[in-house]
């Protein structure tokens, strides 16, 4: 992918789309109607019926989709059963919550990755490096869930330093910030780590130490340039997949993210609002790749040809 | 997307595993752990203390036995429905390793041929599979398998058909990317011209070639689905009663975490244990079939 | 000092210096409430949802109020100070003459003449249903409101409370130029202003100064939506939430442990039974069988040791508060395991020919549901029963429900009514394939009710019937459980609506 320009970028993107809306919308509509979930408690099968019959939802299957799909080109993304309005705002509005959200977590990943990932390379095999090792493995092997909750009864309910869940200030995002970025974490430090080992045993590195530079400057200079690549390729990657993909801690921390909405919009089955929000996440992910692309070119220009 | 490729070139070199397992401490911790879990899966009718489905409503949320109020019949607690934990983890570790194995092996088939057949073929077959893995990578992993599973309903084969359906697509993309490689060298391209038939090229040659990556892109993955398993229970999609997982009892525990802490923590700690020993395990294979990196 | 202490001290000086919003929302007037789920929509009448309604009737006002205060039904003044009918067919409102919108215009009966036609009209409103009796309404002056109905109907002032009741105003509507730009600022005459919606986090409110009602006892109100429990409770011990609903019954002495919070149980208008199939290819399908499971269930042990006694059993299917209920389904209810077995000898099995069911369930939806069908399971089991459950998310049960998926038994929670005709709605043919003259009869006499006292006759009538031949196998009246700060004083309420003006400071 390096190197292509934009524009053939997105025009190869455009045959992804595609399938991707194919494949949800045979999988929402194969999940059945809606109708059961929107009604009133006390309403009659009539009423249902009724309703079902109001939005088109006992047309075959085809009819569906042509209209589903007709109306998309004509600018109509549709409405959501859920919240009765318009869809793509329904979307839209979660972005600011996804990005910093998304962001939080990978600050917090790469705070944790990169100090102790180079301090694991240089002390290879030492006490401290295996300590680090069993941490980052334990940041991987824990379920996510139960990372938020534990960090939630300590941090919020027993030491009270930070609120516990909810959207508001920078305070807010501490504790799902640190629960979508430990096991990333874990993952990141792993690869710094390995990645400057590599680049250790080859000849340039060889000659610079054997000048007689200090070693701390050897792998700063020129080991951490070469580990970069992998690093941001794997963070770009994470990035991607937490755009729509933090809802288990969105939901621990009722923040009002993507992840939260589509979660709820499979359960109501709510075509529209789903369409939309993995075209969204999609389009997103495409600029993640290019401007991970862009960053290649800054970290070595070598690239850039 | 730029491909994590595991292994690239040389061709593995056979090393005797037992000294490479000495060596290494974290990986024997790892052979350890899953053995442990292993013989506890095939025998937890003879391990299991009690029936790990009896109901007693009377001793429900009973602490472990050291605990002030336990009762040395039930080692770690009772749940909310006065099961006895202990058994109900050790039945546990049958639905977790299940579910891990099957899924595992179902999607790394998929992927396997998949990824054999993309790179083999090339041109447009290629074209087409790499658009389809494209399209999967862009819808988030957990939604797909949310709407799998609203589809496939609940239980034990739709969930492993659920994890399957999303988690072939790394597989695929590893075993084309070897294939790739591999194809270009020299002796395979020199088989290629003396005219031996894709099939055998395949056997002898690709096979082979990408065993240890796929071995170890395998083991990592059953760490993955245990972790997805619990996931998908915490939404409300898992494993369902009368058959007993650790996701399905961390799940319905972590109400009591902080009235009843033992009821979510041990199975926690079981999926903990199991998935750390699984990348432990997975990581020593990696450094003894790909020695760049040891 | 244990450890605990030690760690607060820099934990504190921590927390002064971040000066975090999370305890700014307790300051003195501003009331927070955590529900379960996130409002549905902003309209009335499109969202078919119990907590939904509960924070919409602080900005729109019903016609008239149930109250349910005295433990039965009545109907209150509301917008409407008095209403009469001679005949149940022709109606006559008389309106308040002092009440004004958000937005400053005079309400008055071509409001309520507007509200009642647009849901009638609109078909794709979830509510759409609500006012289906209504033949026509006439707004001869501002404070006057005259409703002719399609025969005599006695139900007519419940269709004017509950979900898609709220009053909406005309002018403001048609101005706004559309249901979407409407409920993007949307008007209402209660105590409390819309002010911000942000979708899965929180709805927030502002005091209504020209209310009708005098001045509201809240400066704001905000409605947050904090779907995991231990969240939501974990919010009410850090001061962050004052009213915390569907608190798990395990919580109640942690609550009241902790300084400054305290849990509430209360009665609701909900019942949980086990809706089963009679058709005669299934086990259930012999009476005996459907009586066995009857009188196998302990119910005054599952009220005890799962809901921890905050419940009532019943075989009934409606609390006392609703019009309707019938007494002696509640009274000497027979848990009696050995003539459960005899019955199952009689209709020829024995331990080696076991019948066998299988039971479904929700998780999560109801207060400890599935723990309610994994206990009812092992009480089929002790009387020779092979009883299997199946646990399914609600999105699932509701397509099982809808396409008649289920085995023998499923478990239903309805609620969310205010009379016990309720009953009649539904279709017997589905699921339980079933049918009886009698009762068919009288769900076909009950809309048509002259009086008060005859529809209730009926009603009562037909949960006997459903009752004694075990279609429905009635279990039990949960609780619901709040959690509540000590900063406010709150006792709940029989229909779950969380109006902020009940609630005040102690």
């Amino acid at each position: 992918m390096n190197g292509r320009s934009p524009l053939r970028a997105l025009l190869q993107f455009l045959p992804v789309l595609y399938i991707v809306s194919v494949i949800v919308f045979v999988l929402v509509y194969l999940t059945g109607d809606p109708s059961a979930l929107l009604i009133p408690e006390d309403a009659s099968e009539e009423d249902r019926l009724a309703l079902v019959a109001a939005w088109g939802l006992d047309r075959p299957f085809y009819i569906q989709y042509l209209r589903y799909m007709g109306n998309i080109l004509t600018g109509d993304f549709g409405v959501s059963y859920r919240y009765g309005t318009d869809a793509l705002p329904v979307v839209l509005e979660r972005i600011p919550a996804t990005l910093q959200l998304t962001a939080g977590g990978l600050v917090v990943a790469i705070l944790i990755a990169l100090p102790t990932g180079i301090f694991a390379a240089l002390r290879r095999n030492s006490l401290p490096d295996f300590a680090i090792s069993a941490v980052t493995v334990l940041g991987k092997a824990m379920p996510n869930f139960w990372v938020g909750i534990m960090l939630i009864l300590v941090f919020g309910v027993w030491l009270r330093l930070v609120p516990v869940s909810g959207s508001g200030g920078f305070s807010h995002l501490i504790l799902p910030a640190i629960t979508l970025g430990t096991g990333f974490a874990a993952e990141l430090t792993k690869l710094i780590r390995s990645s400057l080992l590599e680049v250790m045993g080859q000849d340039y590195v060889r000659t610079a130490r054997a000048k007689g530079l200090p070693e701390t400057r050897v792998v700063l200079r020129h080991g951490l340039r070469n580990a970069l690549i992998p690093a941001v390729t794997m963070t770009s990657l994470h990035a991607i997949a937490l755009l729509g993909g933090a809802l288990v801690t969105e939901t621990v921390f009722s923040w009002p993210g993507l992840g939260q909405l589509v979660v709820q919009a499979i359960y109501t089955k709510d075509m529209a609002v789903i369409q939309i929000a993995v075209f969204v996440i999609t389009i997103m992910a495409l600029t993640i790749n290019l401007a991970t692309d862009a960053l290649y070119r800054l970290i070595d220009p070598r690239l850039a040809r | 997307m730029t491909e994590i490729s595991l292994i690239s070139s040389p061709p593995p070199q056979r090393r005797r595993l037992l000294p490479s397992l000495l060596r290494n401490k974290a990986g024997l911790a790892g052979i350890v752990i899953v053995a442990l879990i292993v013989v506890n899966a095939l025998g937890a009718e003879h391990l299991a203390p009690l029936d790990p489905l009896r109901r007693n409503l009377s001793l429900k949320l009973l602490p472990p036995a050291w605990l002030d109020g336990g009762n040395p019949r039930y080692l770690l607690g009772t749940d909310s429905q006065g099961r006895d934990l202990l058994s109900r983890i050790i039945f546990g570790a049958r639905t977790s390793l299940s579910v891990g194995l099957a899924a595992v092996a179902l999607s790394s088939l998929i992927g396997l041929a998949l990824g054999l057949l993309a790179g083999m073929a090339g041109g447009r077959v290629d074209l087409l599979i790499m658009r389809v893995i494209d399209a999967m990578l862009a819808i988030p992993t957990m939604l797909f398998m949310l709407v799998v599973a609203l589809v496939a309903g609940s239980g034990l084969l739709p969930l492993v058909v659920v994890i399957a359906a999303t988690n072939w697509v790394g597989c695929a993309r590893i075993v084309r990317a070897d294939v790739l490689g591999i194809k270009e060298m020299d002796y395979v391209a020199a088989a290629r011209a003396s005219g031996a038939s894709p099939l055998g090229l395949i056997l002898r040659h690709i096979l082979p070639n990408i065993l240890s990556s796929f071995v170890v892109v395998s083991t990592l993955n059953v760490g993955t689905v245990i972790l997805a398993e619990s996931s998908l229970s915490f939404l409300g999609f898992g494993i369902q009663p009368p058959e007993i997982s650790w996701g399905q009892m961390l799940s319905e525990g972590r109400q009591y975490l902080a009235t009843s802490w033992w009821v979510a923590t041990f199975p926690g700690v079981a999926i903990t244990l199991t998935v750390l020993g699984v990348i432990l395990l997975g990581d020593w294979l990696r450094d003894h079939l790909d020695p760049r990196l040891a | 000092m244990g450890i605990s202490g030690l760690l607060r001290w820099p934990a504190l000086a921590i927390a002064a210096a971040l000066s975090f919003s999370g305890l700014q929302a307790s300051s003195a007037e501003t009331l927070t409430i955590a529900q379960g789920n996130d409002i549905l929509s902003l309209d009335p009448a499109n969202h078919g949802n119990n907590s939904t309604e509960s924070a919409l009737v602080n900005i729109y006002d019903y016609l008239v109020n149930k109250d349910f205060s005295q433990g039965q039904l009545r109907f209150t003044p509301r917008l409407a100070v008095s209403w009469s009918s001679d005949d149940n067919i022709h109606w006559t409102f008389k309106l308040r003459d002092d009440v004004y919108w958000h937005n400053g215009d005079k309400f008055t009966a071509q409001d309520v003449k507007f509200t009642i036609e647009r849901s009638q009209q609109d078909k794709k409103l979830i509510s759409s249903a609500k006012f289906r009796r209504i033949k026509t309404v006439e707004a001869p002056d501002e404070t006057t409101l005259r409703i002719e109905t399609d025969g005599p109907d006695t139900l007519l002032l419940h269709a004017f409370v509950g979900n898609g009741a709220g009053i909406l105003p005309k002018a403001a509507f048609e101005k706004a130029g559309g249901r979407e730009e409407f409920f993007k600022q949307p008007v209402g005459t209660g105590p409390y202003v819309f002010k911000r919606w942000v979708k899965s986090d929180r709805l927030v409110l502002a005091k209504n100064p020209r209310w009708w009602g005098g001045t509201p006892k809240w400066d704001d109100v905000v409605i947050r939506s904090i779907p995991e429990t231990t969240t939501r409770v974990a919010e009410l011990l850090t001061g962050g939430v004052d009213i915390a609903v569907n608190i798990p019954p395990e919580d109640i002495a942690r609550l009241n442990d902790n300084k400054g919070t305290r849990a509430i149980t209360f009665d609701i208008a909900r019942n949980l039974a086990l809706h089963v199939r009679t058709g005669k290819d299934r086990v259930t399908g012999d009476p005996r069988v459907r009586e066995a499971i009857d009188l196998a269930i302990d119910r005054d042990a599952i009220v005890k040791q799962v809901l921890e006694g905050h419940g009532a059993p019943t075989r009934g299917f409606f609390p006392p508060a609703i019009p309707g209920f019938a007494p002696e389904l509640s009274r000497a209810i027979r848990f009696d395991p050995e003539r459960a077995k005899a019955l199952l000898r009689e209709a020829g099995f024995s331990d080696s020919k076991r019948p066998a069911l299988k039971i479904s369930t929700p998780s999560g939806r109801y207060v400890k549901d599935r723990e309610i069908v994994e206990a009812v399971a092992g009480y089929l089991e002790d009387v020779g029963f092979r009883a299997q459950v199946e646990v399914l998310d609600w999105t699932v049960y509701n397509n099982k429900l809808v396409g008649d998926g289920f085995g023998e038994i499923y478990l239903w929670g309805m609620g969310s009514y205010t009379d016990a005709s309720t009953l009649f709605v539904d279709n017997f043919k589905r699921h339980y394939e079933w049918s009886d003259p009698a009762f068919d009869a009288l769900a076909a006499s009950v809309r048509q009710a002259k009086s008060e006292a005859e529809r209730i006759a009926i009603s009562q009538k037909g949960q006997e019937i459903v009752a004694d031949q075990r279609v429905r196998i009635g279990l039990l009246f949960p609780q619901s459980i709040y959690g509540v700060s000590d900063r406010v004083v709150y006792n709940g309420r029989f229909d779950e609506m969380i109006a902020a003006e009940d609630v005040s400071r102690p």
